[in-house]
């Protein structure tokens, strides 16, 4: 009690001291406006500036010991640690191993606990706490015995689901210090030019079945905050209220007050189709005032993540091949399947464009990323060197399900554990965030993500450019080339008015650490009064082919790996591929979705991996192999009437 | 009665009568000490205050009560558990106390900074860690593998061989981090071209020349350097305010390990078999 009143007259003193010592009058602060605009280019400008942008690579969703759910797993590490990860130091895994980036620093990085109980965790595992004397504290705390524990935390699980706060858990003034510590530290790893850090927390909101009894069953509705530069005090979680509406409302305030700041929504393939639906939240139709709050508060989403990839599901996409990528399917902790309309991008783009002929305005114009949603402060982006997400729950293969349980060399006959079938050895090890920025820094890289210049990417760090406009084919050699595009059109995120077919250019280059490139691929949704509408077109190909006239399809380059080694066996691939391409089935008058999709040669999957390092058959009911991938922003065309 | 004088039991009785008597008059002026409970107004309003942060309004004459009644609990309990002798050795508290001391250490001051031309001594001695890691600019004729799979390392050589003119920009293919490079570190290289490349390009001898063929994950690349920046140390009165935090940070390490030092030695430490 004495603690926590201290700690808030400290909080209060610094306020105060704020505020007298920040406030300049308004003529000295007009001056000062002055003279930066007058010197900020030069004076601002990093290494490494470029006015043609360069793309940087970050993870924004990662989780520490200040995680409700993170903290039983035994996660002890904290956000310091997430910034010493990202910048290639190792960090420990609650199962006892190093984990180290196999690639170059991240460029940029947030830790995002959940806001709702941030911190609470583990100061009621600590006894210097008077919250570590509360009853559920000693049953989740008191006792080695893991059913009790879990029972236990699923009481805590109930409360941020429901959005009702648990009497007595709930210390909101630990909250606030723990995320104010979180930020404070988010501002000592910020290093422009090096590694940009941004304060950030996780909205974690879920939806309920009315007809799962009570079970966990919701569809996830869960959000990053993330904020430019400077960071409130005070967060707004799902204990306030987990209509995400609300916190759009609230991020308004936010940005009213001079802390700009976006929310990136996630994991929208278990949302039960509530994250791109048709109505508002509490069922209301989508207008314009919805349209234009949700476009200026979530201009990008996070596409792929260990917890799978939404870009399609094979039952919205039966015509496309690569469609059955990383499909992960059950509501979180629970055994019922998500529902799939509404619950996947590619629709969502179609949707959208059914709600602008409707509405006039489109919800569904947003930019897309990937990142890990990493519970252990690091992310296992390397199929080879996967370690999940949920620490002690995870950690080992045989827990993840890629090798026999019980020391088992071959998957005859053995029980296999169902949580490690249903859930674990369906998540993949995704993804990055890419950003076109002039320079890495918070300014630069937030501004890119609200301009949606933006791509996401399964794992390995592919670059990928994206244009719309007047393109034509000599521009792809052409030494100023991308100065040329972007004069010319605009980048992925963009949109386009147009009266002809609308001309695009992609232009992709491998990761050197990665696979060579196999295909370059442009995707179209759009919406006619039949419903959502799909169509992939090849834009160019691997090993000197071209694509089919008819079918728009690269043939096979016949690249494969062999098992036994997870080396490549055949084939070649290219170290980049780029096109101008032109939309053949152009109809006038319809308004369309275009984004690129890049495959890399097939590559041994983490659960081969995990089977090959420890000698034993790998499970016969997973996919051997995978086609890393990047995914652009979309570009918008609508016709000029 | 002498008899009885003598005898253990009575002893016994007499001195714990003595014992008892003594006792409740020492209680009797503890508790005269003890047992108040002074609650200051200067307490009262620092309280209410912290009511007010923490509600964003202002405590009633109930949530004074409240907040009073709470203190004065507190008090109490806690007086209790001295009384009873609770705190002795309780992991709590004895970790608490521990904390305390070490932030009492810990908040000595900042050291002062040591004049000028000490701190350039100490900038050379450590100079290792102000080092600046070598730099390379260079231009690129890249070659893709594409449509030229099996020649494109001999079509590098004959490119090279046969010299290369004014118009290398227009030469080879487009490469998408670009043609130019500008005083790149090593980290900068790999994270570009991968670290085979970049370990070549660190060998290649620092001449205007065009050099290569390098090879890269993406094809092969003709290097002309044009500009290498060998490994430097900044002058002392360039990076000065860099010298200056390092310096304090070391030394304030350095003053809160010696204070500890200190404390210990005045101990003797024994381990029990």
């Amino acid at each position: 009690m004495q603690k926590k009143w201290l700690a808030c007259t400290a909080i209060a003193i610094t306020l105060n001291a704020c505020q007298g010592g920040t406030d300049p009058s308004p003529k000295s602060a007009d001056k000062a406006k002055d003279s930066v605009q007058i010197t900020k280019p030069a004076a601002t400008q990093t290494a490494g500036y470029n006015a043609s942008r360069n793309v940087y690579f970050g993870d924004l969703h990662i989780h520490t010991k200040n995680s409700f759910d993170a903290y039983i797993f035994n996660v002890r590490t904290t956000p310091a640690d997430v910034y010493r990860f990202a910048l290639g130091e190792t960090v420990t895994h609650p199962s006892g191993f190093d984990m180290t980036l196999q690639g170059p620093p991240l460029d940029f990085v947030a830790a995002t606990d959940h806001g709702a109980y941030m911190g609470i965790l583990p100061a009621m595992d600590n006894p210097d706490s008077p919250l570590s004397d509360l009853e559920l504290a000693k049953k989740m705390f008191g006792t080695t015995d893991q059913d009790t524990i879990i029972r236990n935390f699923q009481t805590v699980g109930q409360s941020v689901r429901s959005g009702i706060p648990l009497p007595g858990m709930y210390d909101r003034d630990l909250v606030d210090r723990t995320w104010q510590d979180a930020t404070s530290t988010a501002d000592k790893y910020y290093h422009p030019g090096k590694l940009t850090t941004f304060s950030a927390y996780e909205f974690t909101a879920v939806t309920t079945r009315s007809d799962s009894g009570g079970t966990f069953a919701g569809g996830n509705l869960h959000r990053n905050v993330v904020f430019k530069d400077k960071a409130p005090d005070r967060l707004f979680s799902v204990l306030e209220s987990n209509n995400p509406e609300d916190l759009w409302d609230w991020m308004d305030e936010e940005r009213a007050e001079g802390r700009d700041v976006l929310a990136i929504p996630h994991n929208s393939n278990v949302s039960d189709g509530k994250m791109f639906d048709l109505i508002q939240y509490d069922g209301g139709e989508i207008d314009a005032d919805y349209t234009s709050q949700r476009l200026r508060n979530e201009p990008i989403v996070e596409m792929t993540q260990v917890k799978g990839t939404s870009e399609t599901h094979p039952a919205l996409s039966p015509n496309d091949e690569f469609a059955n990528f990383e499909i992960y399917e059950l509501l979180l902790g629970s055994p019922t399947k998500s529902k799939i309309n509404g619950s996947y991008i590619r629709e969502a783009l179609a949707r959208g464009l059914a709600l602008e002929k409707a509405t006039g305005t489109n919800p569904y114009e947003f930019g897309l990323i990937g990142s890990s949603d990493s519970h252990v402060v690091a992310g296992a982006y390397d199929e080879n060197d996967y370690w999940s997400k949920v620490g002690v729950v995870d950690g080992t293969a045989a827990q993840r399900g890629s090798v026999p349980p019980g020391g088992e060399k071959t998957w005859e006959g053995v029980d296999r554990d169902v949580h490690a079938e249903n859930w674990f050895s369906k998540w993949g090890a995704s993804g990055y965030a890419a950003v076109w920025a002039e320079e890495n820094t918070r300014e630069s890289i937030f501004d890119g993500m609200k301009r949606r210049e933006t791509y996401a990417t399964s794992g390995p760090r592919i670059r990928l450019r994206f244009f719309g406009g007047d393109m034509n084919v000599d521009m792809l050699n052409a030494a100023d080339m991308v100065d040329q595009a972007y004069s010319a059109g605009v980048p992925m995120g963009g949109k386009l008015s147009l009266d002809g077919a609308p001309k695009f250019m992609a232009w992709a280059a491998r990761d050197p650490r990665g696979a060579p490139l196999e295909r370059l691929q442009i995707v179209k949704s759009w919406h006619t009064a039949a419903g959502p509408k799909e169509a992939i077109y090849d834009m160019a190909c691997s090993d000197g082919a071209k694509p089919d006239q008819a079918t728009h399809r690269c043939p096979d380059n016949g690249a494969s790996v062999d098992l036994s080694t997870c080396t490549p066996s055949t084939g070649e691939g290219d170290p980049e591929l780029k096109a101008v391409w032109t939309d053949p089935d152009y109809e006038a008058g319809v308004s369309a979705a275009y984004y690129v999709r890049v495959l890399e040669n097939p590559t041994c999957r983490w659960s081969t991996w995990d089977a090959l390092k420890a000698g034993v058959e790998r499970h016969p009911d997973l996919p051997a192999t995978l086609r890393e991938r990047a995914w652009s922003s979309p570009i918008w065309t609508s016709a000029s009437n | 009665m002498r008899k009885l004088l003598n005898e253990p039991f009575v002893h016994f009785v007499i001195l714990g009568g003595v014992l008892f008597a003594g006792h409740s008059l020492w209680q009797r002026h503890v508790t005269k000490v003890d047992r108040t409970i002074f609650v200051s107004p200067a307490e009262m309003e620092r309280q209410s205050q912290i009511f007010a942060t923490e509600n964003r309004r202002q405590a009633t004459d109930a949530d004074i009560e409240a907040l009073l009644f709470a203190h004065v609990e507190e008090q109490v309990l806690m007086r209790e558990a001295q009384r009873l002798g609770l705190d002795s050795d309780d992991t709590i508290i004895r970790r608490r106390l521990a904390q305390k001391m070490r932030f009492m250490i810990d908040d000595i001051g900042v050291p002062a900074l040591p004049p000028r031309d000490e701190l350039q001594t100490w900038y050379e001695a450590n100079s290792d860690k102000f080092m600046r890691p070598e730099t390379r600019s260079f231009e690129q004729i890249y070659l893709s593998p594409k449509g030229r799979k099996s020649t494109v390392l001999s079509d590098a050589e004959t490119l090279l061989s046969t010299g290369i003119d004014a118009d290398w920009k227009s030469q080879g293919d487009a490469f998408m981090a670009g043609r130019i490079f500008e005083k790149l570190a090593e980290p900068a290289v790999k994270r570009e071209f991968g670290t085979r490349f970049s370990i070549d390009l660190f060998a290649l001898p620092d001449t205007s020349d065009w050099q290569g063929p390098l090879g890269s994950a993406f094809g092969v690349h003709l290097i002309r350097l044009t500009d290498v920046t060998p490994e430097t140390l900044p002058p002392f009165k360039t990076i000065q305010p860099e010298v200056e935090s390092l310096w304090l940070e070391e030394a304030k390490r350095a003053e809160n390990t010696e204070a500890l030092k200190k404390l210990i030695l005045k101990y003797k430490v024994e381990v029990g078999e």
